[in-house]
């Protein structure tokens, strides 16, 4: 019972403070905008009660009233602050005035109806596989059971003893399900079913609400029904490995630096995209990655777009948004688990003689490849969806791309690169490594490359008879047959 | 126009038909394989050592599987999750750790065990498993 409040007080928090930072209620239409704030409220508060679990427990104090207290407290800061915050203007309404595509309904009914199915194969097999893939019990939810130990336990979780595992992994997941055994008082087997499913949740929310808001209802329908296409992506939501959570933040921060430049004021959301940003880094190594190309990307583009004062400007809040828990994840790789690196256990001189044999250049391009046809299956491939609407909806031309597209593409496409970088150089057998890790890293990238792809596709509206001038269009030819 | 419309079209019922070919696949696949690695059994069968050895403890693995076979990486990751939050390491020479214990493919020689690693048993629980305690020296 304590576990599901615990569950339940992390998304609210995070939902209160979401909503605190990014004033939407000009958003239309609503529902995509109540779709927005739950994923980001939801993510971002499991991400928050991760952090604030792991500090308490390195100061020993990780005893449910306190987690429960602690959430409590953040709530009441939140609800404080909501009362205290200036009236500002709404948020404009982009999508308000833009004519519907007439069809949207049934792109509705046929989403719908595709994620109640996604989400009953997905409880059927947390039911049959309760503990998950093999790294979920052999890393995430292992080092979840050190978190919640008695006594010096915790360490565990960071010990150089752990030779088979992985203790220089980020604690985010581990986190958050040792906080729900802490509060359950034992390790039930739905609570890391729990927090993989919710972030899987999340992902297609995220991408379908945004979408919708920035682009049009018809895209964010269209998105979500090629998310549901991407087999892979919907294999590895009930692994309860940290590649679905990292994927989610991966498109928190690119969303919330799409939603910031229509914002009137950009400072809150740019910071709570640093927020997520940094989550990921809390999530895995790949979002340490991440987080810094996405940075360094947004700066990039406000330099070139506007001068590097103008760069600053912009960029220092989602830099200030992005410290608290880099500073958590630099504490933790500095003092807890220091130069584990898997990359790093070789000679310099080794990683270079690497990058010029060939051999390696082709086994990943052959295990890309493989992986790619793995995304979806047949016809229904994702690839093949969006390759349809290619040619039937169209591409916007590149000078018409906005900032955040061009952001989501750089970002999505130099972290990619840095992944085949670091199979290139890695230490470890390459094509077990391969073999163990494509379709991961494909899956915590595909709902960035997603996002990107659909802000760059035409909008469906633009190309058929929208479904408000088709009234407009009746009235004028009956008021027409009235006149004499 | 019709052009969009069609590829709008197409692209749904691809979708759809992605999802219950998803779906069919997957509930096969449950069908056959439930717990694979048998966590669950695991759970079950360490849960008399989980009451002896305290949780915070280091405890030590001996096993006639290698680790690089993957049965054998499997049975210790997996004796691993069983006993956590014990922390389990491998029995090497000058690692010093209480609490040992043992995981058998085959019926194991026992005494040896003891001889080679300075063990004492504490338990033979008779299922190819074992608990051991260093001895002093």
């Amino acid at each position: 019972m304590l576990a599901v409040l615990s569950i339940l007080l992390a998304v609210v928090n995070g939902w209160v403070w979401v909503r605190l930072a990014w004033r939407a209620e000009g958003w239309r239409p609503r529902w995509a905008r109540h779709l927005v704030e739950g994923a980001l409220g939801a993510g971002g508060g499991i991400g928050l009660a991760s952090c604030v679990f792991f500090l308490l427990v390195l100061v020993g104090a990780a005893q449910p009233a306190v987690v429960i207290g602690v959430d409590l407290a953040l709530m009441g800061s939140a609800i404080f602050l909501w009362r205290r915050r200036k009236r500002v203007p709404e948020d404009p309404a982009p999508g308000e005035a833009a004519p519907g595509f007439r069809w949207n309904w049934l792109l509705t009914l046929f989403l719908g109806a595709g994620l109640l199915l996604v989400g009953a194969t997905w409880i059927q097999t947390a039911q049959v596989n309760p503990y998950g893939e093999w790294d979920a019990w052999s890393i995430w939810n292992l080092r979840a059971k050190f978190l919640v130990g008695p006594g010096g336990a915790w360490k565990h979780a960071v010990s150089p003893l752990l030779e088979h595992t992985h203790p220089e992994y980020p604690l985010l997941t581990s986190g958050f399900t040792a906080r729900l055994w802490k509060c359950a008082g034992g390790a039930p087997d739905w609570a890391p079913i729990a927090t993989g499913l919710l972030f899987a949740a999340c992902v297609p929310a995220l991408l379908v609400g945004a979408l919708t808001l920035l682009r049009g209802t018809s895209s964010g329908l269209l998105a979500g029904l090629v998310f549901l296409a991407s087999t892979l992506f919907l294999v590895q939501a009930v692994s309860q490995y940290a590649d679905v959570p990292l994927s989610f933040y991966y498109l928190a921060t690119l969303a919330l630096a799409a939603l910031a430049v229509s914002a009137r004021a950009p400072a809150k959301p740019l910071a709570l995209a640093g927020v997520f940003a940094s989550l990921g880094a809390w999530t895995k190594n790949e979002g340490i990655v991440f987080a810094a190309l996405a940075l360094s990307c947004y700066f990039l583009l406000g330099w070139r777009a506007g001068g590097l004062k103008s760069a600053f400007e912009k960029w220092r809040y989602l830099l200030l948004g992005a410290t608290p828990v880099s500073l958590l994840v630099a504490g933790f790789k500095l003092f807890l688990s220091p130069g584990r690196e898997l990359a790093l256990h070789q000679p310099v001189w080794e990683a270079v003689r690497k990058l010029g044999q060939w051999d390696r250049h082709a086994a990943i391009a052959k295990a890309l490849y493989a992986e790619t046809l793995e995304l979806g299956l047949g016809l229904g491939h994702p690839l093949v969806l969006l390759g349809i609407l290619v040619v039937t909806v169209g591409i916007s031309r590149p000078r018409d791309w906005g900032r955040p597209a061009v952001l989501a593409a750089l970002t999505v496409g130099l972290t990619f690169a840095v992944y085949g970088g670091v199979y290139l150089i890695t230490p470890q057998d390459l094509n077990w490594q391969l073999g163990t890790s494509v379709g991961r890293l494909y899956a915590q990238l595909w709902p960035g490359f997603l996002w990107a792809a659909f802000l760059v596709l035409k909008r469906v509206e633009d190309r058929v008879a929208p479904v408000s001038k088709a009234p407009l269009a009746k009235t004028k030819r009956r008021e027409g047959r009235r006149k004499p | 126009m019709i052009r969009a419309l069609l590829g709008v079209g197409a692209v749904t019922l691809l979708a759809l038909w992605a999802v219950l070919d998803y779906y069919r696949l997957t509930a096969s696949y449950n069908r056959d394989y439930q717990d694979v690695y048998r966590i669950g059994a695991h759970l079950e069968r360490w849960e008399d050592v989980r009451s002896l050895a305290p949780g915070d403890a280091v405890v030590g693995y001996v096993s006639d599987m290698k680790h690089e076979d993957p049965a054998g990486a499997a049975a210790f990751l997996a004796t691993q999750y069983a006993l956590a939050p014990r922390l389990l390491v491998y029995v090497k020479p000058g690692r010093k750790v209480r609490w040992v214990v043992g995981a058998f493919s085959r019926p194991p020689d026992l005494e040896k065990i003891q001889a080679e690693h300075g063990l004492r048993l504490v338990r033979d629980f008779g299922d190819g498993r074992a608990l051991f305690e260093t001895r002093a020296r």
